[in-house]
């Protein structure tokens, strides 16, 4: 039930499942989003004034995330969930390969991984 | 001796080479731009059915009718994800759950290249397919 939960939040978030194994629980999953920002377009293009040359921004990032459950008890199953970003410039090249280690962020998750497993045990 | 306006420029320029460094942020992990409940209400349509694995195959064999690939499908836990290559790659990912004892709903979001798709006709087509495949109507869900 935990898994179709998360399923349905990662569905809410625009995530594409890419991976997922009932049995050991585990969900694999993601999607690819822009990454340009203005002050760095701003910022290659004086650069690339001064130089004469193309700079590379920053254009698109693929967003990955596993979640996994394992049962502790037999009331209670713990869950874990990894988030990590590489982005890729303008020339197709990774300029940045992150693991996402904001703890708002994760907590923001399990928000809604709280309603929606609400939401799954009332049937909604 | 460096002139007063050449060290001007070379700090600008050091300045603009650092703030080349700083991405974007954090935000487009948990981010949708439409409201939840709009998307949803888009991307759902329940049938009247109890039979997963039926609704499963009419699921994949309508996304191979509109040119994807199957990429992973999990009976239990109703999932079936999908590409299609047109100019850029389209990502589909459908779930297929039981609702109440007799009905089945069936979810679907889709990404285009970097975007998400949220344009209500894009899925009301899959869904137009996919109740033709299925001989059965498909219903809003509240």
């Amino acid at each position: 039930m935990i898994l179709n939960a998360a399923a349905a939040v990662f569905q809410d978030l625009g995530f594409n499942i890419d991976e997922s194994e009932t049995d050991l629980g585990v969900i694999v999953c993601s999607k690819k989003r822009d990454a340009t920002s203005a002050g760095q377009i701003a910022g290659a293009i004086i650069l690339g004034l001064f130089s004469g040359v193309a700079v590379p921004v920053d254009k698109h990032q693929l967003i990955r995330v596993s979640l996994i459950t394992c049962p502790i008890s037999e009331k209670s199953i713990a869950v874990r969930v990894t988030f990590q970003r590489i982005i890729y410039n303008t020339y197709n090249q990774v300029t940045k390969a992150e693991s996402i280690k904001d703890p708002e962020l994760y907590q923001q998750f399990y928000e809604k991984l709280s309603q929606s497993v609400f939401l799954e045990a009332h049937q909604l | 001796m460096i002139s007063f306006r050449t060290a001007i420029v070379l700090l600008c320029l050091i300045g603009i080479a650092s703030s080349l460094g700083c991405a974007v942020g954090n935000e487009q992990v948990l981010a949708s731009a439409e409201s939840q409940l709009k998307l949803r209400s888009m991307q759902s349509r329940s049938f009247d059915t109890t039979d997963k694995i039926k609704t499963l195959r009419a699921v994949i064999a309508t996304l191979q009718d509109l040119g994807f690939v199957i990429d992973k499908a999990d009976d239990e836990l109703g999932t079936v994800s999908a590409t299609k290559a047109k100019r850029y790659l389209i990502r589909i990912t459908v779930i297929v759950k039981p609702r109440g004892k007799t009905r089945m709903v069936v979810r679907a979001n889709a990404q285009y290249d970097i975007h998400p798709v949220e344009n209500p006709r894009q899925y009301q087509a899959f869904f137009d397919a996919l109740s033709k495949a299925m001989f059965l109507q498909a219903h809003e869900v509240d």
